[in-house]
Order: structure tokens, then sequence, then C-alpha cells
């Protein structure tokens, strides 16, 4: 039987994977997947918690972890369209998709 | 009602102050009004206190601040010793009021004048009458404020700024250890004491030092008891440096250097402060607080022989001065040790009784001076000769004044004063005692030489400088009006207050049981031989060497030998001043200098620049994480996260 | 035979997430990403959350995804002239840490959670139950928050007039 402990496992590990992502590609889209990453391996966690919850004292089991997940694709959608449209802005005003040009806020 | 008489004269001078600067008629008038109604109040309590044996009291007090259980009040004790002090006060002061009319008539700083004198008159009435020792510490202050703003009144001489400057000082000195004083008793008696009754209140503080036991328990130990000192010592050093305070504002010696400087001032207040009233404000105290000191010989000890050798070297100071007021100061501080060495005798009733006469002599005395000076616009007795003709009134009543002072029966002079000397000749503990069974007697001797050297220099013999006697006249009937008042105390004075039921009327309800009773001074030939042998040999060498025979040079006197170095001595008042300034410039500033080094680089330059550099410091090595890359942004995000994971594990 | 689904689609789930990071070609690392979400998918599946897995499969990587190859193409990305992915060590370590700390941390579990899965229902009708009773409110708040995306990501996105 699989504990609930494996899929934690799972769900930090892609997080960390996409924590990698994040902070070691200088493409902004990719840094953007990345995070969409992490997010769905949260979502994995939520739905695994879900699952193996105990259940309530009359024997029902509240789909809250799904419901929870749900909310958390919209948003990572809409999160997602207007990130795009600022990575958009970012390559017609400086022509580059390079994290690394975008320092102006230095000391 | 009774809060008035502290209340009218704060009134006058906050009025004064505020709305009347430019009317000169209008702040005498508040001023006198405020002192004179005062003076009614008090004298309404006379008929009863005079039956009431020194158990007369009427109090009231309000607590005025409380911190956790111990409470401050501030309230007024009126008993039989506050009521004598009070008219005293009053009286005299109301008459030294009158006379400023005439005595400050010219002067642009008129209002002003006024008003500080009301201030004075608060600050004083508030130590007489006191009913705990903060109260009367907050007015001892208050006193020395007025005593400086009035000794400083022509400010724009450097010579009296100074004055007021050292006053101010050297009464600080002594405030010190008043203030600690207190605070020692306070500590000491502070379980014994009433629950209820305010922090130092008298009459609680005097039960709690009497009520049996309390010598003997332990004050402070140290080791958990193998260090004790039981109350009894406690209570003598917190005696003496509650002495200080006496010692400060009395002019004793030590800390007497303040009081001929503060002739500076003008006369009238030179009559006032520093010869009738505050100045005396350190006996009254004493008798107040007698009940710290009876129980412990120590302190006594100490009291009698400052004050008696106080008054013999302020007596020897005199003999070589040629200023008016400044003869009169030194003979002030000699007397003041007269009274200061009656407490320590433990002669509190003569003390207090010498204290009253002396106020209406010496204020005459000072008024006298000061109407010498306003006609002859000088105070150095070699100007001056033959006044008497000019002005008789200011004449005589120096002269009987002079009388009064020097003990020559029946003056008032001559029961008080004789009262203290036949104390010190047949002290009851101190019969082997060289200095107290001598010096008072030698110094009586000198103060009838050196008055009667001022009164011969003054008033008789030729006049020194022409141009001055011309221009003498009288003073204006404002100024000897009140002189001839005090002329009549001073003669009446004695029989007046002197007998044993009057003087018991007088005594404060705070008295330990133990003072000895005071023993009246029998007008027999015996006495009165004793005195007029005193006062004939005095005033015979001041005749001798001054008076209108000039029998004997004082140059030939001075070409003795030895006499150069005694006369120096004297002249330059016993070093003690230049010593003090030797302290001051060597070792104090000194001091001064190093707690300022210690200030500017220790806690300005490492503590708060210190500061400053590192916090902008530390702030240039942070700002440079602000590089504006973004993945370093995250990396740090993400360092910061598993700090807190970190943590929170 | 959970146990062996599982496995598998977890292990594709973490080789596809590993090159999709790891790519040089953004179009490829769009490839990996959605055969990512496939096996996530999957492993809802696994976990008796069928609308999700749907919906996972429609919204993650129908139209996220989609919109990542848009925008790619439209800035015509090209693939890049170094290495995709520069190891930098420190973010290695942290990373480790992290994970590290995060495996401990998901070790204490409350007592709320059990190890073995219950009868989980993940129809549409229990969700939906679910959602539109006691979650009403916060459904009609997610859909103002699209409709605010929408509105910022047209106005973001708008040519400005004196740009060409």
């Amino acid at each position: 039987m699989i504990a609930i402990g494996h899929w934690l496992a799972l769900s930090a590990m892609v997080f960390t994977l996409g924590l990698c992502g994040v902070m070691m590609r200088r493409n902004v889209i990719l840094v953007m997947m990345s995070i969409e990453i992490m997010l769905n391996a949260a979502n994995l966690a939520l739905v695994a918690f879900n699952k193996y919850q105990l259940p309530a004292a009359d024997g029902t089991v509240a789909p809250d972890g799904q419901v929870l997940v749900f909310f958390t694709i919209a948003v990572a959608a809409a999160e997602v369209a207007v990130a795009l449209a600022i990575a958009m802005l970012l390559f017609r005003r400086l022509d580059t998709v390079s994290v690394d040009d975008v320092a102006n806020l230095r000391w | 009602m009774n809060w008035l008489i502290l209340l009218l004269p704060l009134g006058a001078a906050f009025l004064i102050t505020c709305f009347t600067q430019k009317s000169k008629a209008l702040s005498a008038a508040i001023s006198l009004a405020a002192v004179w109604g005062a003076f009614g109040i008090a004298a309404s309590h006379l008929p009863e206190v005079l039956h009431g044996e020194g158990h007369f009291v009427v109090a009231d007090s309000f607590r005025w601040l409380s911190a956790g259980d111990t409470s401050f009040r501030y309230g007024y004790l009126i008993d039989g010793l506050s009521l004598i002090m009070l008219l005293v006060v009053l009286g005299v002061g109301g008459l030294i009021h009158v006379y400023s009319l005439g005595y400050m008539h010219d002067d642009p700083g008129f209002s002003r004048f006024f008003a500080c004198l009301s201030l004075f008159m608060f600050s004083m009435l508030g130590i007489v009458l006191a009913d705990n020792f903060f109260q009367v510490f907050i007015h001892w202050e208050l006193v020395g404020v007025s005593s400086y703003l009035l000794i400083g009144f022509y400010f724009r001489k450097d010579s009296a700024a100074a004055a007021a400057n050292k006053a101010f000082l050297t009464n600080r000195v002594g405030d010190f250890g008043f203030m600690l004083g207190i605070l020692m008793l306070f500590y000491a008696t502070k379980s014994w004491v009433a629950p209820g009754s305010g922090a130092g209140d008298f009459r609680a503080m005097a039960a709690a030092i009497s009520s049996p036991g309390w010598l003997e328990q332990a004050a402070m130990s140290i080791g958990g008891g193998r260090w004790v000192m039981t109350n009894e010592h406690f209570l003598w050093i917190a005696g003496a440096l509650t002495f200080m305070g006496v010692m400060g504002k009395s002019a004793q010696f030590p800390l007497h250097v303040w009081l001929p400087d503060a002739m500076e001032g003008p006369t009238p207040v030179s009559a006032l402060i520093h010869a009738a009233t505050m100045v005396a404000a350190g006996v009254f105290l004493l008798a107040r607080i007698f009940f710290v000191y009876l129980p412990s010989e120590t302190a006594l000890s100490l009291i009698a022989h400052i004050g008696c050798f106080t008054a013999f070297f302020a007596a020897t100071i005199a003999t070589t001065q040629n200023d008016i007021k400044r003869i009169l100061a030194f003979s002030t501080l000699s007397q003041l040790g007269y009274m200061v060495m009656a407490m320590g005798l433990g002669g509190v009733d003569a003390s207090m009784f010498h204290l009253t006469t002396h106020a209406f002599f010496k204020a005459l005395l000072f008024l006298g001076a000061g109407s010498v000076i306003h006609a002859v616009h000088t105070n150095d007795i070699r100007e001056m000769g033959g006044l008497l003709k000019k002005m008789p009134i200011t004449g005589w009543t120096f002269l009987i004044g002079t009388l009064a002072l020097c003990g020559v029966p029946p003056l008032s002079g001559f029961w008080s004063k004789d009262g203290i000397l036949h104390l010190s000749q047949h002290p009851p503990h101190y019969a082997h005692d060289w200095m107290i069974t001598t010096l008072p007697t030698i110094t009586a001797v000198l103060t009838s030489y050196y008055m009667f050297r001022l009164v011969f220099q003054t008033f008789f013999g030729r006049p020194r400088d022409h141009h001055r006697y011309d221009h003498a006249h009288e003073s204006p009937a404002s100024m000897w009006m009140p002189m001839a008042v005090l002329c009549v105390l001073a003669i009446i004075g004695g029989q007046l207050i002197g007998s044993p039921s009057t003087l018991e009327a007088f005594r404060t309800v705070t008295r330990p049981a133990g003072v000895m009773e005071y023993e009246p001074i029998h007008a027999d030939e015996h006495t009165i031989l004793h005195a007029l042998l005193i006062f004939g040999l005095g005033a015979g060498a001041a005749f001798a060497a001054y008076g209108p025979g000039r029998w004997i040079s004082p140059g030939r006197i001075l070409a003795l030998p030895g006499m150069r170095g005694v006369h120096a001595l004297f002249d330059n008042r016993w070093y003690v001043d230049d010593f003090y300034a030797w302290i001051v410039k060597n070792i104090q500033q000194n001091v001064a200098r190093a707690c300022n080094a210690f200030d500017q680089y220790v806690i300005i330059g490492f503590v708060v620049n210190g500061g400053a550099w590192l916090t902008r410091a530390s702030g240039a090595v942070v700002a440079r994480w602000q590089t504006g890359s973004v993945r370093a942004y995250a990396l740090l995000f993400l360092a910061g996260v598993a700090a807190l994971l970190a943590l929170k594990l | 035979m959970h146990a062996l689904a599982f496995y598998a689609l977890a292990g594709l789930m973490v080789l596809f997430t590993l090159l999709t990071i790891a790519s040089r070609n953004p179009v490829y690392s769009a490839i990996f990403m959605i055969l990512s979400f496939a096996a996530t998918a999957g492993l809802f599946v696994v976990l008796d959350a069928y609308l999700i897995a749907v919906v996972e499969v429609l919204v993650y990587a129908g139209a996220i995804m989609v919109l990542f190859l848009f925008v790619i193409m439209l800035i015509n990305l090209r693939p890049e002239e170094q290495e995709g992915l520069r190891l930098n060590p420190l973010a290695i370590v942290a990373a480790g840490t992290f994970l590290a700390l995060v495996s401990r941390a998901l070790n204490d579990l409350g007592p709320g959670v059990g190890s073995s899965p219950n009868a989980l229902q993940g129809s549409p009708g229990v969700l939906a139950e679910t959602l539109f009773r006691r979650y009403v409110v916060p459904f009609e708040a997610v859909s103002l928050l699209l409709l605010a995306a929408i509105l910022g990501t047209v106005v973001l996105a708008r040519r400005q007039g004196s740009e060409t």
C-alpha cells in the first residue's frame, strides 16, 4: 500500500525541481514554466491529502482538497496570462527575454 | 484662612511680575499689602499662643504626590515656634518693605525688587510653616533662589553676579548634605511612623525617634548581622548631614564664605535676608528638628563647636574690615555662631530668644547703614566721620542698636546674648572644654571693639571727606520710621520676650522631652557688671584707637612684632576664600575637564557617533545586496524560507 | 496495482519535469511540460480525483501550455546559445537544503491524516455539491479574479500608439 509519505515525497521533489528551474534559467518564459511546475506539485500534494484524510464520523469524506485544487488551477491560469503579457512587454521594450538584463533597481 | 499667609506673598510676586512692572506705586502697594496682611493673620493667633504653654498648634495639609504607599504632603504647622518666627519674618520684613520704598525709590528695577521680595517672603514663610522635611527642603531651595535673585539684583555689576553665584553654590553644597540627611532620617523612621502620615512629617518622626526601642534597632546590617549599625549611630550621621544644610544657610564655618560677598545686594536685602530672616532659617530648623539631635551627643558637640568657632572667627575678621556692610555681615556671622552654639549646648529657648532680639537690632543696624550709604554714597568708613550731627535719627538709632548688640543692659541684647554667654560659661557637658568656655566671651569683647570702631569712625570725629559730608542729609520718613520702630523693639524686646513663660509659649510641639529648661539670667549686680566689663573692654579699646583723643594709633599696634601677620590673617578672612578658590581651580576644574573628556570621547564619540557610524557602515554593506537581479532575489528568498523552516523545526 | 501505477507515473512525472527545466530549446521544454502534466493527470486518477484529472489536462495542458507556445513563437525565441541549465552550486545547495527541510516537515503530520487511502468520491457531482454549496463565495471571487486577469492582460498587451 502506498502511504501518504510517498505522495508527499514526490510532490516535494517536483517542487524542488521547479525551484531549481526558477533559480537557474535565464529565460523569462522558462522561469514562468518552472513556477507552473511548482504550482502543479502543490496541487498534487493537496489531492493526496484529500485522499488520505480520515473520514468523518459517519464515513463521509469531504472533497475540500479537490475544490481547493480547482481554485488553484484557476488562479494559476490567471497568473500565467498576466505574467506572459508582462513578458511580452518586456521583450518589446528591451528586445531581450533574459532575466539578467532587467537589473535597473540596483543600489 | 491660614493658607493666605503663604498665598498672599506668592500672589503678590506673581501679580507684580506679570502685570504691574511698569507701575512703581502699584507694585509697592501689592507687595506691602501682602506682607502686612499676612502679618495680621499670623498675629491673630498670638493671644492663643501666649496662653498655650507651648502646646498650641493649628495645622492643615493636603496630599500632594504619592508614590506607592509613601505620600508627600504640603501643609502648614503653626505652633509657638512657628508663630514667633512668623512674627519676626513678617514684622521685620514688613518694616523693611516700607524702608525699601524710600531706599529703592530711584532705582529702575523698583518693581522687580518688590516682586523678588514677595517671592522671598513666600519661600521663607514656607520654611517656617512647613510640617514635613520635604516641604522644608523645597522651600529651602526656593529661599536660595530668592536670595540669588536679590543678591544679584544689580546684575550688570560683575561682582554682584559673582556674589550671587557664590551664595547659591555654597548653599548647594550644604543642601547636598541636607538632602542626604533627610533621606537617611526618612529611611530610618519609615517603619516607625504612624501609618497615613505624610513622608517626613515632623511630628510623626519626632514620635518615632522618641519611641522606646528605636535607638537600639538596627538601621543597616551587612553580612547578615555580622556588622550592624544601630539607629543611634545612624542618627548622629544623619544629624550631622542635616546640619550641613544649616551650615550652608546660616553661614557657619566652613560654608560661611558667601555671606560677606552677599553684601553686594541692596541694603534692604542685606537687612532682611542676611541679618534677620534667611540666615536665621538654619537656627529655626535646628529648633524644629531638635528631636534629631537630642539623643546624639556627638552631633550636639559638633554643632556647639562649629558655632563657637564661627562666632570667634567672624569677630576676628570684622576687626579689620572697612566696608560698613562687611563689618555688619561678619557681625551677623558671629551672632549666628552664638545661636548655633547655644543650640548645640542644649539651650533651644536661649537660642531662639537671641534670634529674635538679633533680628531687631541687626535689621536696625543694617537699615541705619543703608541710610548712611544713601546719604554719603560710599560704603567705606574711612571716608565718613562726624555724621551724627547731620543724620541724628540714623545716628542715635544706630548707636542704640550697637549697644544692644554689645549686650549692654537693659537693652534686649543683654538678656539674650548674656543668656548664651552664661550658658557657655557653665555648659552642662563641656565644663572642661576650653573652647566653649572661653571663646564666646573673648568674642563678645571683640564684638564691642569692632562695633564701636565702626560707630566712632562713622558718626563721630572730624569728617574725613568734606565733599561727602556736605551732601549728607537725613533720610526720608519712609526710611527712618522703620528704623525707629526697630529701635523701640531693640530696647524693650528683651523684657518683652525673655520671661520663661513667654519663651515656653513659643516652643515647638515637636520638642523632645529632656531638653533643659530655660534659665533666665537674673539682673543682679554680678551679671550686670560682667556685661559692662565686656562692653567696657571692647568699647574702650575702640575709643582709645578711634575716638576723639586717638591715644593709641592703630599704626603703632601694627608695628608690634607679629601683628602684621595677624592683621593680614584677619584681613584676608583667614584665607578660607583663597583656599576654596585654589581647590576649585586646581582640583575641581581638572575633575571637570576629565569628565568633559569622557563625555566628548567616550559617550559622544564612541557611543553616539560610533553608533551612527556603525549604522551607516552596515547599511552600506547591506545595500550591496540590492543587485537588481531577479535570480539573486529568488535565491535569497529561498534561503530565507529554508532558514524559517529550519527554525521551526 | 495502485502501487505499480503510482511508481510508473511518478517516475514519468519526475523525468519529464527534469527534461523541462534542462532543455535548451524552449519549445522542447513546453512539450515536455505538457507530458509532465499528462503524468500528473494520471496520478490524479490513481487518487480517484477524476474531475480534477480532466480539468488538469484541459486547463493546464490544453490552455496554459498553448498560451506558452504562442508566446514563445510570438517573440521568436531561439534555442539559447549557452547551456540552458547553468548549474549554480549555491542554488543547488539551497534547493537541497530546502528539500531536506520540507521532507522533515512533512514527516510530522497532524492527527487528521491517515496512512491508508479512504473511499474518496471524485466525480463531478460530489465536487459540484461542495463547490456550489460551501464554497460559492470563493467561486464568485475567483470569477472576478479571472475578469481582472483578462482586463489586465488586454491592457498590458495592447500596442502603444507610439511604438512600432
